[in-house]
């Protein structure tokens, strides 16, 4: 039996009455999706380039706190060390130790040099002999993390292993016009690195403190600035 | 009896009325389409405008910021001590003659802030080059006649501006004056300052204008620019901002 012809299936039809609907769905839903996975795309790499700012200035932030602690732990006031630890980073202790220790005289001074030997810096307190002449570069400091003191994680919202310091002793020529009348022997160069949540956010900063008289625990930062690669 | 009654329904075309309402529907349904088409594409111009501002934005502000924040740092010289012990001394935070701080009060085109620091902190300027071989690097930030925020390190003779952002219609600037004896700050335009070394902080605008223009968008009254002014409404995308940076190194000043 012959069906009449609306009731033929489509394919059957005469060519000129032949929808193209879905073909033209089919087209317009590829230039939306289009369109739509652009717009996520540029969304995305925007959400990616704000937090990676964010990233970089939290640890900036993280670095720049990390110097308060840096000065706490030099002028022995550190609150979350205990006593046996602020004594042992700023007494030298018997001839057969070996240990780091803040320098309060230039006697201290001479033994630090002797028991960092070759070494520049131990637990982060380091007793260079020399100055470089090239500015510092963040990554000279990325590479000795190990000589490095570790801000502990309850000093951190960040977590531990995200933050450490080194404090640079040097003498100071109490003669020189440029100290500012400064009394104190040494001067202290601080620096401080800080790892942020992605992996290139990484912020060295260094500072520079000088003591009011010396034994003052009070002082003036005489620098701050960021180091670059 | 009509002539249409004689013809078989497959044959059949269609009527006026059908026709009619048919192309007023289809008309409708690509008006429809066309206006959300339309709405969509401004929408979309108006997000990339905004997005192109606060980019431009946020690099000038950055740059300025990373020299605001090393300006005036001392560094650490070996001191040629007559024991011929290993001792240092500190530099003066600035070279004579060349302020780590200096501005120029005036309209958009003419403010500008120059930012020093010395060449043994850090030997980039501005524009990333280190190739100078002055001691110290001195950025100086302005605006140029593209309405471009446009730097340069002053040293170097054969230095040139260079665009940082481009859109910028206005680049103001305030400074922190500490008084001493009152022991008190005031915010102060640069030739109202009587001594750069006693600002502590400095406040940067810049009122950033979008390139291209976006019809659907009209200045918020609540917008204003640097100077408090109304932002024009001639079809681009305006964003005023104002960002507060403390001068690390003058610490001390601060009461």
């Amino acid at each position: 039996m012959k069906r009449p012809p609306h009731c033929q299936p489509k394919t059957l039809r005469h060519g000129g009455t032949r929808g193209f609907a879905l073909t033209t769905l089919l087209a317009m839903l590829a230039l939306a999706s289009m369109a739509t996975l652009l717009a996520m795309r540029n969304l995305w790499l925007n959400a990616q380039l704000l937090n990676a700012e964010a990233d970089q200035l939290r640890t900036q932030h993280k670095a720049e706190a990390a110097l308060p602690i840096a000065l706490s732990d030099l002028l022995g006031i550190g609150q979350s060390s205990s006593p046996d630890t602020l004594s042992h980073r700023h007494h030298a202790g018997t001839s057969d130790q070996a240990h780091a220790f803040f320098p309060a005289s230039m006697v201290d001074y001479d033994l630090l040099r002797q028991r960092l030997h070759t070494s520049a810096c131990s637990a982060g307190i380091c007793a260079p002999n020399t100055l470089q002449t090239k500015p510092h570069k963040a990554s000279d400091w990325k590479m000795q993390i190990a000589t490095a003191m570790l801000v502990s994680a309850n000093q951190t919202p960040y977590g531990d292993q995200t933050a450490w310091y080194w404090v640079e002793v040097f003498p100071l020529d109490t003669s020189s016009p440029a100290n500012h009348a400064s009394t104190a022997p040494f001067v202290y160069r601080i620096t401080t690195l800080a790892k942020g949540l992605m992996p290139g956010s990484t912020t060295v900063l260094q500072a520079i403190w000088v003591r009011d008289t010396p034994t003052a625990l009070t002082g003036q930062w005489r620098s701050w600035y960021v180091l670059q690669d | 009896m009509s002539a249409r009654q004689g013809i078989p329904p497959s044959q059949r075309g269609y009527t006026l009325p059908e026709l009619l309402i048919g192309m007023a529907l289809s008309l409708l349904v690509i008006a429809a389409a066309t206006s959300a088409y339309g709405n969509s594409q401004q929408t979309w111009k108006a997000m990339a405008a905004a997005d192109a501002v606060h980019a431009n934005a946020r690099v000038a502000l950055r740059n300025i910021r990373e020299q605001a924040l090393m300006a005036g740092a001392a560094y650490l010289t070996s001191a040629n001590h007559m024991d011929g012990l290993f001792m240092v001394e500190l530099s003066p935070s600035e070279l004579a003659g060349h302020a780590a701080l200096a501005g120029v009060n005036g309209a958009k085109n003419n403010e500008s802030i120059t930012l020093g620091h010395w060449r043994a902190l850090g030997s980039y300027d501005c524009q990333g080059n280190s190739g100078s071989t002055h001691t110290s690097v001195r950025n100086d930030y302005k605006i140029n006649a593209n309405k471009e925020l446009s730097c340069k390190d002053l040293n170097p003779s054969n230095s040139t501006y260079q665009a940082l952002a481009e859109g910028v219609e206005d680049f103001q600037l305030l400074y922190a004056e500490v008084n001493p004896q009152t022991q008190t700050i005031q915010w102060k335009t640069a030739n109202q300052v009587s001594d750069m070394r006693q600002v502590s902080a400095i406040e940067v605008c810049l009122r950033i204008a979008s390139l291209s223009t976006v019809h659907n968008t009209r200045p918020s009254s609540q917008l204003k620019g640097c100077h408090g002014e109304a932002l024009p409404s001639d079809g681009r995308l305006r964003r005023t901002f104002k960002r507060v940076t403390a001068l690390r190194n003058r610490d001390g000043l601060n009461p």
